[in-house]
């Protein structure tokens, strides 16, 4: 029944029949938005599908046979990663095991880290530059991000995700939530902290040197990502705990979107922070709100 | 006006608004000088060729037959320098204010004009006639006499002259009589028969007699 239940997750909610649509609905709802607050037109609805398609149906560039493997291996270890994560997200109550928050989390590092060793890997200066500041800026968000999830395990004594997301504990849950908030654009790199990837200063960062099918992977674990991340803030800012199961769905559809709105919104508004103003963001004000979190999780409970 | 706007007005106002993207067929009006292709009047147009003769690009191309002109542009060709306006005599040339369109076929936004030679006034013959600019070059101020006789056609003017030239003036009757042969070879190339070829015959006397003159 376990396996039966995860295959059900891995392959269909939130796992690969949700997530690959809802992947490119979400770049799609970003770059449109973006373009209509610029006053664009933007991308007609399949656009991010046929970039895809496109992408795939490239011939990859012939590389010394170590560098290829390698720049094919990491988008989709990044892309495996994600879906991993995204099986693990608590929109439905059981089916969890002791420890999954910890599995998220450490899933949830996978694509940066497979981006600072592509970057790397791809032996070009912009890549390498890329890598430089994701791995920087992975140490500076890595701490509000693992400390607001530590605080909330802290205060319901549980690493697992179901368990955890059935009590309230809103005083931890809210600044929690909003230096999980803080860390979604920089693990999104848009927009005022796109400086790894940092369009056009550096062309693409990590991925400068990636074409065809391996950038189409990049791009699919980018969309990915964007529904992984939102949609772990959705299951965490749920207002109530025992829905059935279908208004759970809607409900954490609906506040997925609305966290990819809201943030794009905010990266259409904003302009790039150098790598050291974006460092100190995470370290002065995500740690401040990780900490009250922290402090409080001990205190209450 | 507001010295300091919040980006936070400026993208809600953004979207608000329309796009100012436009969609494929629809192009930016362009400004009221701008300098697109270029157009023709016909009514203005002296049939000189002047446009052709200073197109750098090869857009323009001017065919002169019996009746008439046909001038050819090829907006695809053009490098829209103006320099055809800057010399047309009669202002008969501007530029639009608009954008050449994309084409698929070379020679697709081909442009053909028939621009017909004016009747002489007296013979009614479609004749070629002499511009006022070119007049003025070859009289300093043109009397209306010349400028009547500008307007006729080639057999007309000789007949012209050589009516003058009998009235007296002074000059001999053997110019006359040149003048006479002149324009019965001028009839005869017009009737479509062979050039005369006897070396005394055709304009040849008279120009021989202009410069024996000093």
């Amino acid at each position: 029944m376990r396996i039966v239940d995860a295959l059900l997750r891995l392959l269909i909610f939130p796992g690969l029949v949700y997530a690959l649509p809802a992947a490119w609905l979400m770049v799609w709802v970003e770059r449109k938005l973006t373009a209509r607050l610029q006053r664009r037109i933007g991308p007609p609805f399949f656009q991010p599908f046929f970039d895809f398609v496109k992408l795939l149906a490239k011939r990859p560039v012939s590389r010394p046979p170590l560098q290829g493997l390698v720049m094919t291996a990491l988008p989709i270890l990044a892309t495996a990663a994600v879906l991993g994560a995204l099986t693990l997200l608590p929109v439905f109550a059981g089916g969890g095991f002791s420890g999954d928050l910890v599995l998220l989390a450490s899933l949830l590092e996978v694509p940066a880290l497979c981006a600072v060793l592509g970057g790397f890997a791809s032996r070009s200066l912009y890549g390498e530059l890329g890598a430089t500041r994701e791995a920087v800026l992975s140490v500076a968000y890595s701490l509000p991000f693992l400390a607001s999830l530590v605080a909330l395990a802290a205060a319901a004594h549980t690493l697992e995700l179901t368990t955890l997301l059935s009590r309230p504990l809103w005083a931890v849950r809210a600044p929690a939530l909003v230096a999980l908030a803080l860390c979604l654009p920089v693990k999104l790199r848009i927009n005022p902290f796109s400086v790894a990837n940092a369009e056009q200063e550096i062309y693409a960062g990590p991925t400068t040197e990636f074409e065809g099918p391996r950038l189409a992977l990049w791009e699919l674990a980018h969309g990915l990502e964007w529904v992984v991340l939102t949609g772990l803030w959705a299951t965490l800012a749920f207002p109530v705990v025992r829905f059935a199961w279908p208004l759970r769905v809607v409900v954490f559809i609906a506040i997925s979107f609305a966290a990819a709105a809201v943030i794009t919104a905010v990266a259409a508004a904003t302009a790039r922070l150098k790598p050291v103003q974006a460092a100190r963001v995470y370290w002065q004000w995500g740690m401040l709100v990780a900490v009250v979190a922290l402090i409080l999780a001990m205190a209450l409970y | 006006m507001e010295r300091h706007v919040s980006i936070f007005t400026v993208v809600s106002r953004n979207l608000r608004r329309q796009a100012v993207t436009l969609r494929f067929p629809d192009r930016p009006t362009p400004d009221r000088a701008f300098r697109g292709s270029v157009s023709i009047d016909t009514a203005k147009c002296l049939t000189c060729g002047i446009c052709d003769y200073v197109c750098v690009s090869g857009a323009i191309g001017v065919k002169a037959d019996e009746n008439g002109m046909d001038w050819r542009y090829e907006p695809g060709r053009c490098t829209f320098c103006g320099r055809c306006v800057d010399h047309c005599p009669g202002e008969a040339l501007a530029q639009e204010a608009d954008t050449v369109r994309a084409y698929a076929r070379s020679g697709e936004l081909s442009k053909h004009v028939k621009v017909d030679y004016p009747g002489c006034p007296q013979c009614g013959r479609p004749s070629r006639p002499l511009s006022e600019r070119l007049l003025a070059k070859a009289y300093g101020e043109a009397s209306d006499e010349l400028r009547r006789r500008a307007l006729l056609c080639q057999r007309c003017r000789l007949r012209e002259a050589q009516r003058v030239l009998l009235n007296g003036r002074g000059r001999s009757a053997e110019l006359a009589t040149a003048v006479d042969r002149s324009v019965q070879a001028d009839e005869l190339g017009a009737a479509g028969a062979e050039p005369a070829n006897d070396a005394p015959g055709g304009t040849a006397p008279l120009a021989d007699g202009g410069d024996d003159g000093p």
